[in-house]
């Protein structure tokens, strides 16, 4: 048998798999606890509420899915780092999208009040640069030294900053977070 | 329970406008629309860690809404969703390969019996090792180049290509064989 019929013979065992009814409630579910999702509202009847409701997203800036907002000059910003040893991923990796959904949660509802910019995840790999080198890819595999995630935040003062960040469901599992000043 | 019938023939871009808003019913439209293609390539590329498949969705789905608003269109929805649940098959990978032994042992699945011969390319793949059954399903199956799959699953295209040509040997000898002869 060639490759090619190999290959053919495979691609026509592609198909559509119906998953398990009870992961659309769960997902839906983790959703609305992130606050991803919510149910459809009634439709807004007046022109000017609708003027004022665009008004606002102006405001608070671009709009990329929470209400990030331009913060002022005399607000500090603090990285968060995420680091997550191989206890935490033992003990949670099954648990991933329900503390992925409660991370989320946790950082729109910083964001509703004004108290965050940005987040995200980080994946896997990346490299190291250094003058006069080929960039050198990180390992990829787990690893307590490698961050995997942050958090913008904004606060008064490192004080301040810390006691949101004391806040974070991060630490409630386990994981470490290292608390960083941005220069501003 | 939210109801999306109406939804059914609403295109992707509108579906996703509205999901960026946080529009339930656009969710369960898009949900039930492209989870039949993302559980199966999940399925496919899982192979006898198959019952991962549906963490691995709702994953999947959860880490996309929060990323909706960055979706820029300029691909199929369809194809960035698998992009993200490949990120995530990704990370479970890694997860589990240091957990388990990456090689694994020929795992009987239930068989469909409407389809003989993709149950018997089904069979073949779940008893590969996990390395091989996942370039042979991106490449073969789902349609993915060398370039394309290294970047999803962290290895070097010239590895991809080398695991390929070891798999399709593999399957080769494993796809109707003698009885006696499949897993020499």
């Amino acid at each position: 048998m060639t490759d090619d019929e190999i290959a053919k013979a495979l691609a026509d065992a592609r198909r559509d798999e119906t998953p398990p009814a009870a992961i659309e409630g769960q997902t839906v579910a983790a959703l609305k606890a992130a606050r991803l999702i919510r149910p459809p509202r009634r439709p807004v009847r007046t022109g000017l509420l609708a003027a004022a409701a665009i008004a606002a997203s102006l405001i608070v800036g671009i709009w990329i899915g929470i209400e990030y907002r331009r913060p002022s000059p005399r607000e500090s910003q603090f990285l968060l780092l995420l680091y997550e040893d191989a206890a935490f991923d033992a003990r949670y990796r099954h648990e991933f999208p329900r503390l992925e959904a409660e991370y989320s949660a946790w950082i729109r509802s910083l964001a509703r009040s004004g108290q965050a910019l940005d987040g995200e995840k980080l994946a896997w790999g990346g490299a190291e640069l250094l003058p006069g080198q080929p960039a050198k890819p990180l390992p990829d595999a787990e690893s307590a030294d490698t961050a995997h995630g942050y958090f913008i935040i904004l606060a008064d003062d490192e004080p301040a900053a810390i006691r949101v960040a004391e806040t974070c469901p991060h630490l409630k599992y386990g994981g470490r977070i290292v608390l960083r000043p941005i220069v501003r | 329970m939210v109801s999306v019938t109406e939804d059914l023939a609403v295109s992707d871009d509108v579906l996703i406008g509205r999901l960026v808003k946080g529009d339930e019913a656009a969710f369960v439209a898009l949900y039930r629309r492209h989870s039949p293609a993302v559980y199966g390539l999940l399925c496919r590329v899982l192979g006898p860690h198959r019952p991962e498949a549906n963490d691995l969705l709702q994953e999947t789905w959860i880490r996309a809404t929060a990323r909706v608003a960055s979706f820029r269109g300029d691909a199929q929805f369809r194809t960035w969703l698998m992009s993200v649940a490949l990120n995530c098959y990704r990370e479970w990978r890694r997860r589990h390969d240091r957990h388990e032994p990456i090689d694994v042992e020929v795992v009987d699945v239930g068989m469909d019996s409407r389809d003989e011969r993709s149950c018997d390319i089904r069979r073949v793949l779940t008893g590969m090792p996990d390395a091989f059954r996942e370039v042979l399903v991106l490449h073969d199956i789902e349609g993915y180049t060398h370039d394309e799959i290294a970047r999803l699953v962290g290895i070097e295209p010239g590895t991809s290509k080398s695991r390929l040509s070891r798999a399709r040997d593999l399957f080769r000898r494993r796809w109707l064989p003698p009885a006696g002869d499949r897993h020499d």
